[in-house]
């Protein structure tokens, strides 16, 4: 039988042994590994080990010996089609910098490199040099050269952490600001309300604690507005005609617009925003004690005076048709966001005194009337959920109880806010189940509740809630909130306009592109990919106007 | 600790660098009473700059070639770029690869506690290869841990999956048993009893590890030498207890690479496929796709 070519993904311990098996029966092998070199775990997870049996070795030796099987490490798999007998594959391999034909071993180059880097191979547990074999006695040699740093390669919009941090220990604030203004026109917001992957990541966490970069981020900010610098303000010379109207006056919508006037269409950027002010849920979902209106505000003019026309008060669908836009726009973005709070599923949830918690938010923001008396009930554990608590005690209420369904541990709000709740005085109710909203004369008095425990994990891992039967009891309440999640308000298209919405109620995108199933019409930020953090929303919006600008340059 | 010494050469721990980051300073909390008032106030100009220097501004290749002046064979070229190019193969054989995730334990976000590490750690500690030939130490202070915890964080994955972490995870508290003289081992667990019943009467010989079906709740650092205090739920009360090491357990996952490559083949697979009779092929409804059974 002539040779078979075999493709083996994955270099670990199975994987050198399935080469050399399929080398010794005269077959040629293909092994990639996404890793800088092969080899993998080598403690048992099949068997307790006996006395001689503590590590499986795979037989490196004999594989780099042997001239059936080629290793490709460093690798990623781009395609993979076809049959049995034909499959076409497409690799791609990240360059190793060392020519390894050439490389006979020496380690002289470890030497004397004079950068030492955090040890991936080894789990951080010591340092490296930037060229190593990465795998001791593998022989693959590399030259280590990341695009990004980890901080950067977290972040969703890929903000230079390390250069702003470092104009900052040098004193060059203006120039540390226009590093992240590079990217991101919200400085003063993102660096107060962050949730901060990036400091999650942070190499420096490996050895004592991360450092802060959201709120460093937030120190150059305010020093700006401190000492009353009017921020740099630069357009380019060559600029475009198209018309493009954003949709929504939030983050991603407002960075999209950002982004498309540095692209040269300044002057040509309408953004229609319903409510009477820009700034979407930092204005109306973030409470004024974590961002305050007035710094919101100097973002938002920042990015009006790149040549943004912003129109607020103008609803969609209602001031002006979906229709007018289209005809009147070369492109338009949605950026509506997620601000319909999701129902709890409860009897009686349409009773007089039950609101939904980001309502609750959005007019105490804008200063509308809200109900401040007596005590309140909020059900839900994210961080909608703490900030609906902490503003309930701020504008009046006695006594703010929250229900949570599961415990602490599995809330998914972050963890500090959770703790300022509760050193403000929230009540926290963990493994409690909301079950009815109890009425009395039309008018909500209190919440039935299940008490709960943990039974087995569900598909998320978090161990699913299970009811103790019998355990019903009524908590008091003059008013509840209910804040478990919000969606997406679709109504500013029509279904005529043929848009796909998706599981979410959202609006379906071109994952890379944003770019929705009608042409020239794109979708960033909450109302795409369902309610996320700002930063990821702002960086929808900046995908989006370079998709926007290859769409329009695309048609000339 | 990070054993600085390396191949001759040592890294240097400024002092007027400090170790821990800034805290963001608060308005205290009567003054938040009934009002909208901004509750984080911010950096001053001397703590935002101390804390930037903080910053490792992680390092990697500069590109002073000075590896390629000391390269006899001239292997090394910055010239080199990445390459595409195309495969025929007749078969594909998926393995399940190396990659594990972390689920942090509440009081260790950010892994701060220096003295508490992760099971591949461990491996790597214990490998004779590794950054500490074979031995298992402290990150703290480089000591030689007396008391070690193992402590499972994920849960609600697959029995074979989850007993393929627990085996992983024994196996090396067996070892760091055997390494180090009157070392004391406790290895919580939620699943530990259905571990029992899977893994059978090997790990009822097993000596000199103690082990608890329980619920893991928290990791406090605790006096002089930063021991970690274990907050744990067992037998129905919370327990409470010192280890001189914590080692958390990871939970094997499929890497994109793994997970990328079968969806393109429009195969089903999950991290359980490959845990079968170990070194075995097994066939997929894909003619010409198989997957090796981990060892």
């Amino acid at each position: 039988m002539a040779e078979k070519n075999v493709l083996i993904v994955g270099g670990g311990v199975a994987g050198v042994k399935a080469a050399l098996a399929q080398a010794d029966a005269g077959n040629k092998v293909f092994m990639v590994e996404d890793l800088p070199s092969i080899g993998g775990e080598r403690i048992p997870q099949d068997r307790i080990i006996s006395d001689g049996d503590f590590f499986t070795a795979p037989d490196l030796a004999a594989v780099k010996e042997n001239n059936a099987i080629q290793v490709i490490d460093s690798a990623e798999v781009r395609s993979l089609v076809g049959e049995n007998g034909n499959f076409k594959v497409k690799i791609h391999r990240r360059t190793p910098r060392v020519d390894r034909e050439k490389c006979d071993d020496c380690g002289e180059c470890i030497k004397v490199c004079p950068i030492h880097m955090y040890d991936d191979y080894n789990e951080s547990l010591e340092w490296r040099t930037a060229v190593d074999y990465f795998n001791f006695g593998s022989g693959s040699y590399n030259v280590f050269k990341e695009d990004m740093p980890v901080c950067q390669r977290t972040c969703p919009i890929n903000l230079d952490i390390r250069t702003y941090v470092g104009y900052i220990a040098d004193g060059k604030y203006a120039e540390s600001l226009a590093t992240i203004r590079k990217k991101l026109p919200f400085p003063l917001s993102i660096g107060r309300v962050c949730p901060h992957p990036c400091e999650f990541e942070c190499n420096r966490g490996y050895k004592d604690e991360p450092i802060s970069i959201c709120f460093l981020k937030r120190y150059v900010a305010d020093h700006e507005v401190y000492n009353d610098v009017e921020p740099p303000i630069t357009l380019p010379e060559e600029t475009y005609p198209e018309k493009i109207a954003i949709i929504g006056g939030g983050p991603s919508g407002l960075t999209c617009a950002y982004h498309l006037a540095l692209l040269g269409y300044q002057n040509n950027i309408t953004v229609f925003e319903a409510l009477p002010a820009c700034g979407g849920m930092f204005l109306v979902g973030i409470p004024e004690y974590r961002l305050p209106k007035a710094i919101l505000a100097k973002d938002v003019e920042f990015v009006e005076k790149h040549g943004v026309e912003i129109k607020c008060g103008v609803r969609i669908g209602k001031d002006i048709s979906f229709d007018d836009i289209r005809k009147d726009y070369d492109a338009v973005l949605l950026a509506i966001g997620a601000h319909l709070g999701m129902s709890m599923r409860v009897k009686n949830e349409d009773a007089e005194g039950v609101f939904e918690g980001v309502k609750f938010l959005r007019d105490a923001a804008l200063g509308n009337e809200i109900p401040n008396k007596g005590t309140c009930i909020v059900v839900g554990g994210g961080n909608v959920a703490m900030d609906v608590a902490r503003t309930s005690l701020r504008v009046g209420f006695d006594e703010v109880n929250l229900l949570y369904r599961r415990t602490r541990k599995e809330m998914p709000a972050s963890p500090w806010e959770v703790d300022a709740a509760e050193h403000e005085g929230i009540k926290f109710h963990f493994l409690v189940a909301p079950q009815e909203v109890v009425v009395k004369g039309g008018k909500a008095v209190g919440m039935q509740c299940l008490k709960m425990e943990l039974g087995e994990p569900d598909a998320s891992g978090r161990r699913r809630p299970v009811p103790i039967e019998g355990s019903e009891f009524v908590m008091d309440a003059d008013t509840l909130f209910a804040a478990i999640g919000q969606v997406t308000d679709t109504s500013v298209v029509e279904e005529k306009h043929g848009f796909n919405i998706g599981r979410k109620f959202n609006f379906e995108v071109n994952p890379k592109t944003f770019e929705t199933n009608v042409p020239g019409v794109f979708s960033s930020g909450d109302s795409a990919t369902g309610a996320g953090i700002a930063i990821a929303a702002c960086a929808g919006g900046k995908t989006a106007a370079e998709s926007i600008h290859k769409y329009l340059r695309g048609k000339k | 600790m990070y054993i600085y010494e390396k191949k001759g050469r040592y890294i240097i721990d400024f002092t007027d660098i400090p170790a821990e980051r800034a805290e963001m300073p608060e308005i205290p909390v009567e003054e938040r009473e009934r009002n909208m008032k901004e509750v984080e106030t911010g950096f001053s100009e001397e703590v935002a700059v101390a804390e930037a220097k903080r910053c490792l501004a992680c390092r990697r290749c500069l590109g002073c070639a000075l590896c390629w002046a000391e390269c006899k064979p001239e292997a090394i070229n910055f010239e080199m770029q990445d390459e595409d190019f195309d495969l025929e193969v007749d078969e594909v054989i998926l393995t399940s690869g190396m990659q594990r995730k972390i689920v942090h334990i509440r009081g260790n976000y950010g892994n701060k506690h220096m003295n508490v590490v992760t099971d591949l750690q461990v491996e790597r500690m214990l490998a004779d290869t590794g950054p500490s030939n074979g031995l298992i130490f402290r990150p703290q202070d480089g000591e030689i841990p007396k008391k070690i915890g193992f402590a499972q964080t994920f849960g609600g994955v697959d029995d074979k999956v989850r007993d393929a972490a627990l085996f992983y995870a024994v196996n090396e508290a067996i070892m760091a048993q055997k390494k180090i003289d009157g070392v004391e081992i406790s290895f919580v667990s939620p699943d530990i009893d259905a571990f029992k019943a899977d893994a059978g009467s090997d790990l009822d010989k097993v000596s000199g590890v103690s082990f608890i079906n329980g619920i893991v709740a928290e990791a406090a650092e605790v006096g002089e030498n930063k021991d970690i205090e274990l907050k744990y739920e067992a037998d129905g009360s919370e327990k409470t207890e010192t280890f001189d090491l914590l080692v958390l357990l990871t939970q094997p996952q499929l890497p994109p690479i793994i997970e990328g490559s079968a969806k393109k083949l429009g195969v089903e697979v999950n991290y359980a496929s490959f845990l079968g009779t170990p070194g075995e092929m097994v066939e997929t409804d894909k003619s010409g796709v198989v997957l090796a059974q981990n060892l």
